[in-house]
């Protein structure tokens, strides 16, 4: 009810009740944004500007589903649109490396480090990351967003994984050397 | 501890919940630009069509502004039929004195904001942001707090404008006697179904919020204050409301001195009735909010429209038209005698590059380089080939060696010339077109003034071309053959032409923008001998895209 409410004000343009929307939705897409983004910087632009569709769309929001869902799609779009201008010098080996597993202590492991080693990827690779593996799209629906093809996506995921993979390995045997 | 996983489960593990506050100036950014974009969509049409649309926006908004006065007068009297107490006398007197005393003080010190929480202690500050908190996170509290807060936006309303209550107290003494009748008679139904008292706490707290909000709200108040017709409007707010802020305050002083469990259930019940109300006024309040802003921005909208982001301002466009080429008296370029013949104007094309500079918003100067063709043709020439050379008997033409044998003349004039000499019979077929094809190379130099610049735009156009001649011929039309004759001599290689126009454009991506400009060009100075009153013009259709950086 009361979201409804405020929603409806929004589309008003009552900037009391925009900025309860903002304080509602912010610390939710702004973890988005952090994770599809370069780095903090650019994760607060692309808050803001986010920020700034929703409320110009509002009043497009049906009803239909989560108001929270709708506009993390909106974000992800927003960011989306960022980055996927940026064409990454492509390497496509046919061959996908075969999925590994990772010993790790899952305590040794902050999410700031994880945040920060996904903000490194390239930005394609960051992406199909994101999307496939954090917010459950499929490869089909990513090769649809970013205009690739699936085997692109497919690919650029187990690059991903592997560039990540290394810089969890070297991190960690950095933890062993520097506890013994 | 260690254990094997895939290392898309560590990810998704972790960032399973994970959520960042975002900074601070976040938010500040974000309200800034909103509130440009409201600016930029209201605003500029109204300035930009100056004056007079300012003017008109004045008027009705006092006419707006009177109608929303008379509404909320409305609202009260009708409530008055509703409603007769009588024994509420007593409470009014104290709230009354309650209100203009205590409350004014605190009026006060809450307009300068910060002694705010000089005179609060700092427990009661941590309460207040919790219950905000509460506001928006916890659905039961939802209910109560979200109630709460309309009390508390109207209670201070009130306090802030202390002084217009004291004014009208007097003429609305009677009304607000039966206000309270109201209420008092509603608390008391209320009491008798005994509602639990374990709502005293949060009643309690609801009150602390007020003072909470009454910080945010005051810094609102203040920046609104600014514009007198708000201030009327709230008046209005005002009055309605006094009764429920005066209801308040007798609660809390019963509250203090009591603290009976029937005083905990007026509490509630008068605090349900006011949310009712408020209900009605939140409505009317909003009404009032477009005006609110429309008034803001026009005090800022001067400041706003010099800070507006810096234009691109070099366009370059390329155009493409169909050309009417006319004249405005009948004549003809060629010969007197064909002054009265028909004549058929073909359309043509033009096509060409330009370029712009915009000297300032409204301003723009345009240059470029159009290729442009005309072409008419003289209908009813009578022509003749002999077969031996004749004298030229249309000196503007210059005939080219294989037509050094003919001879025109129009149909409607005398052809005495002719009908004597015995070689050369009149043949009535001999009956065709002279056509002259003109192309020019035109360098225009035009000045732009923009009416309206926004995803469309209007602008009026004024300047003049330099054309410089690039082809000449004249050719005989007949029977769908055609064959060049030779060449006009009386044509100017340079002339000039003075344009007026009309420029629209939709901007329809980003730099890009689509324009369309018919554009009505005078020919000067055509031709340098007596072109027997031929008048020349073009009308031209631009439209082409441009590209400003």
């Amino acid at each position: 009810m009361i979201i409804e409410q405020l929603i409806h004000e929004c589309s008003n343009n009552n900037t009391k009740a925009q900025e309860q929307v903002y304080r509602l939705l912010a610390p939710k897409l702004f973890s988005v944004c952090l994770k599809y983004s370069r780095n903090y910087e650019e994760a607060q632009d692309n808050l803001q500007e986010s920020f700034l569709i929703i409320f110009d769309k509002i009043n497009q929001y049906k009803n239909s589903g989560s108001f929270e869902g709708w506009a993390k799609r909106i974000v992800i779009n927003y960011v989306l649109q960022q980055y996927r201008k940026q064409n990454v010098f492509e390497i496509v080996s046919e061959k996908i490396p075969a999925e590994e597993e990772l010993e790790m202590d899952d305590d040794s492991i902050s999410l700031e480090f994880l945040t920060k080693i996904i903000q490194e990827l390239p930005d394609r690779y960051r992406l199909v990351f994101n999307l496939y593996v954090l917010d459950g799209y499929s490869h089909k629906e990513i090769s649809e967003m970013l205009g690739i093809n699936i085997g692109t996506s497919k690919s650029n995921l187990a690059r991903a994984k592997a560039i990540l993979k290394t810089k969890i390995d070297v991190n960690s045997s950095f933890d062993v050397k520097k506890s013994k | 501890m260690k254990e094997n996983k895939n290392i898309e489960r560590i990810f998704q593990e972790k960032f399973k919940d994970f959520e960042a506050l975002p900074p601070e100036d976040s938010w500040d950014f974000i309200a800034d630009r909103l509130h440009k974009k409201k600016k930029k969509r209201i605003i500029p049409i109204w300035f930009q069509l100056s004056g007079v649309a300012a003017s008109i926006l004045l008027v009705g908004g006092l006419i707006w502004n009177f109608t929303a006065q008379n509404k909320t007068e409305q609202l009260p009297v009708f409530e008055n039929t509703i409603v007769n107490g009588k024994e509420t006398n007593n409470n009014e007197i104290n709230s009354k004195t309650k209100f203009s005393t205590d409350e004014s003080l605190v009026y006060d010190s809450k307009e300068k904001n910060n002694e705010i929480n000089s005179l609060e202690s700092d427990q009661q500050n941590n309460n207040k942001s919790k219950i905000y908190k509460e506001n928006l996170l916890n659905k039961q509290n939802k209910i109560n707090s979200g109630k709460t807060n309309t009390i508390i936006t109207y209670n201070e309303l009130e306090k802030n404008t202390d002084s217009n209550y004291k004014r009208k107290k007097k003429s609305n003494n009677n009304f607000k006697q039966q206000r309270f009748g109201k209420e008092n008679t509603e608390t008391v139904v209320v009491s008798n179904t005994k509602k639990s008292t374990t709502k005293r706490k949060s009643k309690f707290k609801s009150n602390k919020s007020n003072v909470g909000f009454e910080n945010e709200i005051s810094t609102d108040l203040i920046v609104a204050d600014k514009s007198s017709k708000e201030q009327q409007i709230m008046k209005n707010d005002i009055d309605a409301f006094f009764e429920q802020s005066t209801t308040n305050k007798t609660f809390v002083t019963n509250n203090d001195s009591i603290n009976s469990e029937t005083n905990n259930t007026n509490v509630l019940a008068s605090n349900e009735i006011i949310c009712k109300d408020s209900t009605l006024i939140a409505e009317v309040l909003k009404e009032t909010n477009p005006l609110e802003e429309l008034l803001k921005e026009k005090e800022v909208g001067k400041n706003e429209d010099e800070k507006e982001e810096k234009r691109s301002k070099w366009a370059i466009s390329t155009n493409a038209s169909p050309v009417y080429f006319n004249s405005l008296a009948e004549g003809s370029s060629i010969d007197e005698q064909f002054n009265s013949n028909s004549k058929n104007y073909t359309t043509t094309l033009s096509i060409g590059l330009a370029g712009s500079y915009a000297i300032n918003d409204k301003l723009s100067l345009k240059t470029g380089v159009n290729s442009i063709n005309l072409s008419y043709n003289t209908n009813d020439v009578l022509f003749e080939s002999r077969m031996r050379e004749v004298d030229n008997n249309i000196p503007t033409i210059s005939r080219n060696a294989n037509a050094s044998n003919m001879v025109f003349s129009s149909k409607n004039g005398t052809v005495n010339e002719i009908s004597g000499d015995v070689e050369n019979v009149i043949i009535d077929n001999n009956i065709g077109a002279l056509k002259q094809n003109i192309s020019y190379i035109e360098v225009p130099l035009e000045l732009s003034y923009k009416l309206i610049d926004k995803k469309f735009g209007v602008e009026i156009i004024g300047g003049m071309s330099t054309l410089f001649l690039n082809q000449n011929n004249i050719s005989l039309v007949t029977n769908g053959l055609e064959m060049e004759v030779g060449r006009a001599n009386n044509l100017n290689n340079i002339h000039f032409s003075s344009n007026v126009g009309l420029g629209f454009k939709y901007s329809f991506w980003k730099s890009f923008n689509a324009n369309f400009q018919p554009m009505f060009k005078y020919q000067i100075n055509t031709f340098n001998q007596n072109s027997s009153n031929f008048k020349p013009y073009f009308i031209g259709l631009y439209s082409g895209i441009s590209f400003s950086f």
